[in-house]
């Protein structure tokens, strides 16, 4: 199972629109992000794709779903060797989710293979090869599930390790043998069977007796043979002497047809002697008539010659006509050639002309600019002299305002430097009116508080006189009270006496209570002693309290006259700070100004200072404008020279000018005349050309005449030449072709012909001539050669011919024989038949008794199959094998990543032994997080290269680690980290689930996972 | 000029739980005062500065104390990025480093761009550094070239780092003292065993051919034994590691390399050793040797201890370490070979299912599965992979 696309909507932390992830050029890869972004939750949605549960959350699709959301869907895309596969998931929170798997074509056609929830899990637990529990443990290795294989059950890990192995192909492959064995028994029963019942009379034996059987008909047939053989050549001889008559007598009937034909040849043999007697003559016969023909055609020709001699006769006469007349014209020539010369002459004259003519045109343009220009410069330049007086003016007023404004330079600076004393006097001044101000208020405040002081002193007098007398009346009444006790002490004492105690006077006891005496004086005492101690203590209390009004009244009084103090030293140091500053700053001026002593010296400067500074202003703006008039009169004075200079020029130029124009006029003048003297003519150049093109075609066409005639001339001759040589070729060519007719009728004569006619006719085609000879000479050659046969045969005949009866005896006899032989021959191979079929029969009964053995043997190798593939023999065989394996691979790896642990096994449990501690034997429960991981890398990655090598296994095309680095320290990282960079991938894929950057930094490419605002994001990062 | 060239501290390294900080610190003390009494003008520092990409606080302190030592005491330093390094917290010390005199590269650069760095010794002699930190194999070779062949991929990778130096000492100057720095492994050269593997598999190496005949001195990283590489063609160091940092590198003297050059002539070479490390040793002795000799051992430095026993004593590991204390980091023994054979691992893996049966034959019938038989199990195989579930 290899991933090939990941697509998730809804599905937990990713929310929202579907996320897409392609792990198409992925090999090694972390998924990285930070804790809870959504790592792992990719896996979930794989294992969730696949098989409808997840490891987390078990088989309730309601919980992957994201909040907010009502259902979830997860499409994902994997190969399984070469086939590619897309299993499709929806969830929903209420009702019933739904799962499609569908089979991905090349074009990626989708082709449904299985829908349902139910369907597909199962589906996919077949195409994939694992179950969900294998998977879980043997491709995905899951956050805390991670170490399940290592620490779980034997059993368990037996049947996860069953599974990835394929084992049920043992289970289905003895199945097969077990039925192959079956089927083996009954086919050996089957076989017995037909031997015994088919094959029983096919005996050795039985082929002999038909072997001496087939001998004795073979010894007939060589008898019959040779007998045939002897009546055979009889016949043949008797055929051939047959033969021989038959022929003779047709060479007989011949040989009289030909004696018969012998007339007519004779006939043909005469008219081949005629024609080649005549053959000689006719060659002088044909040359006499091609000579008559040669006379004829010349006698033709030279009347054609005599015609053309008289036509260029006339032609040579007209020539010469022509040529004298050019003559003539060109006798002018000479004429023309000194006309021509003159004009030369004025044409060369006339040459600079144009140019001239130009010149002038361009002078007097010149002249005229020259003139306005001068006359510009000399309105400008009266400008300027008008400018310069005016500048000049200015400059005057400017110097009278300049002298005009009086400023103090010296004065103003020494008031520019005092005006930071000036400030500070200021300064100095507001201060000491500050503190006089101080100083005011605070005596002002002084005054009353003083007031206040001596009113609560008075009241506080007051106080004590009232408080004396109400304690004078106290100790007044108080000694009225005693002197009243004193008077009432009876009635004192007896307020006191109680029945049955001791009198105080007689001390003897009380016998009955005397009834109290009246003491009006006494009470009306008592209760003024209370009245006058009351006001004693209220006139006492409000003498208090004046005495800490006035106490407080005056401590006021007394800060209150610190202040003063304070404030007096302060004013009296601003003011005298003041004096020094403005005297130091009288001093400096003194003599300078005229100072008024009734005013402040710093305002007096500081009204100089602004009076100077006016006035320094004005200076400045005079002298600047004086400096700008002054500039203003140079520049008018040089503008005006510039000027001066520019007219001075520009007359000059003028008379230049002038000067050009007269000269130029006077050349041009000069050739007109020239020009006169020769031609009248507008254009002498055109007249030049005209009688030069005269000259020429007069000379040309003299040339031309001459040619003309000296060829006419010349053609005339050669024909008159001919002319009489073709008559003496008439003559000749007559005189020969008489010659030829006589030559010819004389040899017609000789060879026997009565003229020349005669022998023509005679003449025979050669065609003709050989078919008659061949007729002749066939004729002669047949006779001869049939007379010579008819002799030869009498001679081999020897007079014995044979007539036709005679042969048909001997046929007969022949036959007969040949009959008898034939029949004997059938039965001869009637017999060899039934030898062969028994032959057969032998073989094939051999056959099926070998087949027998093989079919016994094939059954006892199913058999012995069947038993050793069953669970406990070969199987159980594998996985000790597989496991004993694992243990030693995943050990050499644990040393590799740790350079300390290494494997061992008891009893199916896994053991780690510890070489830094004396091999220490450690269950895989005592480990620590991080040795846990190593461990339990190394074991998975073992299981999963094993399983990955196994021939016939599951193919894990991936793996996935999740988690677990978290817990290691630097050393126990580094060395996971190691092992991971270098897996071999090989095609695999290998993903690593981690949120330790310097771990996914290392890998060649990641998937990074973010937590987004609307869920989590993907991002793939290759290498 | 005076120069040293140092490499691989792995500053803030854990092994076997032990940490190493404090014998490097005293290495570098002990560095720090040959630098300062031979007035060394400039140290080269050629990769794996600390161990992990995010080191300990202490590592940090311990490698920055003592760059401001040197420093501050008028040397030069030039450090590139190895493969253990985090490239961007280089760059980001670097940048503070500059104060004392400290030039990080932290990634390959053009050399206008700090590949190449110019520096002046104290003498106002020039020297030219060509620097070349780490890189990874994806900066060099496409994944897809890897995955095609690994041949191809190999070569890329050589002849990239064959570019990159030829474009970097192009810069080399004949008036200046002319220096290669580089952290890679080179072929040819001889591994301690605790480095890590750079790329994918050793095989990923530059080759001596690539470097330049016309540098003073060729200082490289990575590799943790200090060596010359002899096949390249000017002088070409390995410093190498200052600890020996596992047991593959018992007896092996840490030195760095101290190099005189001037412009123009060959440089004059020589490796001092570097004092402060605790040397590592396998102890292969009974127990009544180790307690013979317990006294001595125990200060010797990090032990692995492996005991000769008759049979196995189940209290070994507390004895030996009760005898030499903290100075043992492993505890392993040794019996006597036994010759019963139960050690016949067959390797299975791979096997095709025949083979596996053969296997199996072998063993439950002490005879060979005869060819019939092997046929007969063949088609069975066909049969039931292609016959219905």
């Amino acid at each position: 199972m290899k991933p090939l696309r990941l697509r998730l909507e809804n599905f937990a932390s990713y929310r929202g629109p579907a996320a897409e992830l392609d792990f198409g050029p992925l090999e090694l890869f972390a998924i990285a992000g930070p804790t809870g972004a959504g790592k792992s939750t990719l896996l979930d949605a794989i294992i969730f794709a696949l098989y409808g549960a997840t490891p987390r959350l078990g088989p309730h699709p309601a919980g992957m779903i994201s909040l907010g959301a009502d259902r979830l869907s997860v499409t994902f895309d994997f190969q399984v060797q070469a086939q590619r596969y897309r299993v499709t998931r929806v969830a929903r929170r209420r009702g019933a989710g739904n799962a499609l798997l569908e089979q991905l074509e090349p074009d990626d056609d989708a082709r449904p293979l299985n829908e349902g929830v139910r369907e597909v899990n199962e589906a996919v637990a077949r195409v994939v090869g694992l179950s969900y529990d294998a998977f879980t443990q043997a491709v995905v290795l899951p956050q805390g599930d991670f170490q399940k294989f290592l620490k779980s059950e034997p059993r368990g890990r037996r049947e996860i390790l069953s599974k990835i192995l394929r084992l049920e192909i043992y289970e289905r492959m003895r199945r097969v043998a077990s039925g192959k064995s079956d089927i083996f028994a009954q086919a050996v029963q089957e076989q017995e069977r037909r031997i015994a019942e088919d094959y029983a009379e096919a005996t050795p034996e039985a082929l002999s007796g038909l072997t001496t059987e087939a001998d004795g008909l073979s010894s007939q047939i060589k008898e019959l043979s040779e007998r045939y053989a002897a009546a055979e050549a009889r016949r043949d001889q008797m055929r051939v002497a047959r033969e021989k008559t038959r022929e003779l007598d047709q060479r007989r009937a011949r040989l009289g047809q030909l004696q018969s034909a012998e007339l007519q040849i004779r006939l043909y043999e005469s008219r081949l002697g005629a024609a080649r007697r005549g053959a000689p003559v006719l060659p002088l016969i044909r040359t006499a008539k091609t000579a008559e023909a040669n006379a004829a055609r010349a006698n033709q020709e030279h009347e054609g010659l005599l015609k053309r001699h008289e036509q260029l006769g006339a032609d040579h006469q007209e020539a010469q006509g022509r040529l004298k007349q050019a003559t003539e014209e060109a006798a002018k020539i000479p004429a023309l050639d000194e006309r021509i010369a003159a004009l030369d002459q004025v044409i060369g004259r006339m040459q600079p002309r144009p140019t001239l003519v130009l010149q002038l045109t361009e002078a007097k343009k010149q002249k005229l600019g020259a003139e306005a220009s001068l006359k510009e410069t000399r309105t400008a330049s009266e400008k300027a002299e008008k400018a310069l007086t005016g500048a000049r003016l200015e400059l005057r007023d400017a110097d009278n305002a300049f002298a005009a404004i009086k400023f103090d330079g010296a004065l103003f600076e020494t008031l520019d430097a005092a005006r930071e004393d000036t400030s500070r006097i200021t300064n100095l001044r507001h201060a000491a009116l500050t503190s006089a101000a101080e100083l005011q208020a605070a005596a002002a405040r002084l005054h009353v508080k003083e007031a206040a002081r001596d009113r609560e002193n008075a009241a506080a007098d007051v106080a004590t006189t009232e408080w004396e007398r109400a304690s004078h009346l106290t100790l007044t009444v108080d000694q009225e009270l005693a002197d009243a006790r004193h008077r009432d002490a009876a009635a004192l004492l007896r307020r006191q006496l109680r029945t049955g105690d001791p009198c105080p006077v007689c001390e003897h006891p009380v016998a009955d209570h005397p009834p109290p005496l009246p003491t009006p004086a006494l009470d009306a005492l008592e209760k003024r002693l209370e009245q006058a101690r009351g006001a004693e203590v209220k006139a006492r209390r409000l003498l208090d309290a004046a005495r800490s009004a006035a106490t407080t009244a005056g401590a006021a009084a007394i800060a209150e006259q610190q202040t003063v103090a304070g404030a007096s030293q302060r004013s009296e140091a601003a003011a005298a700070e003041l004096a020094q500053a403005s005297e130091a700053l009288t001093n400096r001026v003194r003599g300078l100004i005229a100072l008024d002593p009734e005013r402040n010296i710093e305002e007096q400067l500081r009204d100089h200072y602004q009076v100077l500074s006016a006035e320094r202003q004005r200076q400045e703006t005079a002298r600047a404008k004086r400096e700008k008039a002054d500039q203003g009169v140079r520049s008018a004075e040089q503008n005006e020279a510039n000027l001066k200079n520019a007219l001075a020029t520009a007359d000059h130029q003028l008379a230049q000018h002038d000067e050009k124009i007269t000269d130029l006029t006077r050349q041009i003048a000069e050739i007109d005349e020239a020009i006169r003297k020769v031609t009248q003519a507008a254009d002498p150049s055109a007249e030049r050309m005209d009688l030069r093109r005269r000259r020429d075609n007069a000379d040309k066409v003299l040339q031309q005449q001459q040619v003309a005639e000296a060829n006419a001339a010349r053609e005339l001759a050669s024909v008159a030449g001919r002319v009489a040589e073709s008559g003496e070729t008439c003559q000749r060519v007559a005189t020969e072709a008489q010659r030829a007719r006589s030559e010819a009728h004389d040899a017609a004569v000789a060879a026997g012909f009565a003229d020349e006619a005669e022998a023509a006719q005679a003449e025979i085609t050669s065609t003709e001539e050989q078919r008659i000879s061949v007729q002749v000479e066939t004729h002669r050659d047949e006779s001869r050669r049939v007379q010579a046969r008819v002799e030869e045969l009498i001679g081999e005949l020897n007079g014995t011919e044979v007539a036709e009866d005679a042969l048909a005896g001997f046929e007969t006899a022949a036959a007969q024989l040949r009959a008898e032989l034939s029949a004997a021959e059938r039965s001869k191979a009637e017999l060899s038949t039934r030898i062969e079929i028994l032959t057969k029969d032998i073989d094939r009964g051999n056959e099926l008794r070998a087949d027998l053995a093989r079919q016994r043997l094939e059954h006892s190798l199913y058999r012995s199959l069947a038993l050793d593939l069953r669970s406990d023999r070969f199987q159980a065989f594998l996985l000790d094998e597989t496991f004993r394996e694992l243990v030693s691979g995943a050990s050499v790896r644990l040393w590799d990543l740790t350079k300390r642990y290494r494997f061992d096994w008891q009893n199916e449990a896994f053991f780690v032994v510890d070489h830094d501690n004396a091999r220490q034997l450690r269950s895989a429960d005592t480990l620590s997080g991080g040795e846990t991981f190593l461990a339990s890398l190394a074991l998975a990655l073992q299981l999963s290269e094993q399983v990955q090598k196994a021939a016939g296994a599951t193919k894990l095309d991936s793996l996935f680690i999740d988690e677990g680095f978290g817990t290691l320290d630097p050393e126990a990282l580094d060395a996971a980290a190691s092992a991971i960079e270098s897996l071999p991938v090989g095609g695999r894929m290998v993903g690593i689930i981690s949120h330790i950057e310097e771990l996914s930094l290392r890998l060649p490419a990641r998937i990074r996972v973010k937590k987004g605002t609307e869920g989590s994001e993907i991002n793939v990062e290759a290498a | 000029m005076l120069i040293v060239h140092t490499s691989d501290w792995h500053a803030g390294r854990l092994w076997k739980a032990i940490d190493r900080l404090p014998e490097l610190e005293t290495v570098l003390e002990n560095l720090g005062d040959f630098i300062e009494h031979e007035r060394v003008d400039l140290l080269l520092m050629s990769g794996d500065v600390f161990d992990t990409r995010g080191p300990p606080a202490a590592a940090e302190r311990a490698v920055f104390r003592f760059f401001r030592r040197i420093g501050r005491a008028g040397t030069k330093t030039v450090v590139i990025a190895g493969n253990h390094d985090d490239p961007l917290r280089l760059e980001a010390w670097g940048t503070l480093a500059e104060l004392v005199d400290v030039t990080t590269v932290a990634r390959p650069r053009p050399a206008d761009r700090g590949g190449v760095i110019e520096c002046q010794a104290r003498s106002g002699e020039r020297a030219v550094i060509a620097a070349i930190p780490f890189a990874k194999t994806s900066d060099l070779v496409s994944a897809s070239e890897i995955a095609v062949d690994d041949t191809t991929a190999h070569q890329r990778y050589a002849e990239g780092m064959r570019r990159i130096v030829e474009l970097l000492t192009a810069r080399f100057r004949t008036d200046s003292v002319n220096i290669l720095m580089a952290h890679t492994h080179l072929d040819g050269a001889t591994l301690a065993g605790s480095e890590r593997q750079v790329h994918l598999g050793e095989e990923w190496a530059a080759t001596p051919q690539s470097l330049p005949s016309t540098a003073h001195y060729v200082g490289l990283g990575h590799i943790h034994r200090p060596q010359q590489v002899q096949a390249a063609p000017s002088p070409t160091h390995y410093a190498g590691s200052p600890l020996q940092l596992d047991f593959g590198e018992i007896g092996e003297e840490k030195s760095f390399v101290v190099i005189r050059a001037e412009a123009g002539q060959p440089a004059r070479i020589e490796r001092v050793p570097y004092a402060g490390g605790k040397p590592l040793h396998e102890v292969r002795m009974t127990l009544p040797e180790l307690e013979q000799q317990a006294e001595r051992l125990r200060d010797a430095g990090w032990l692995r201890v492996t005991v000769p026993l008759a049979e196995r004593d189940l209290d070994l590991n507390r004895k030996v370490r009760h005898l030499l204390g903290g100075a043992v980091v492993s505890v392993d023994y040794e019996l006597p070979e036994r010759t019963d054979g139960s050690e016949t691992s067959l390797s299975r893996s791979g096997l095709a299912p025949v083979e596996l049966f053969q296997l199996y034959y072998r063993t439950q019938h002490q005879s060979e599965a005869e060819a019939p038989l092997t046929a007969a199990f063949n088609d069975l195989l066909r049969t039931a992979e292609e016959g219905p579930e």
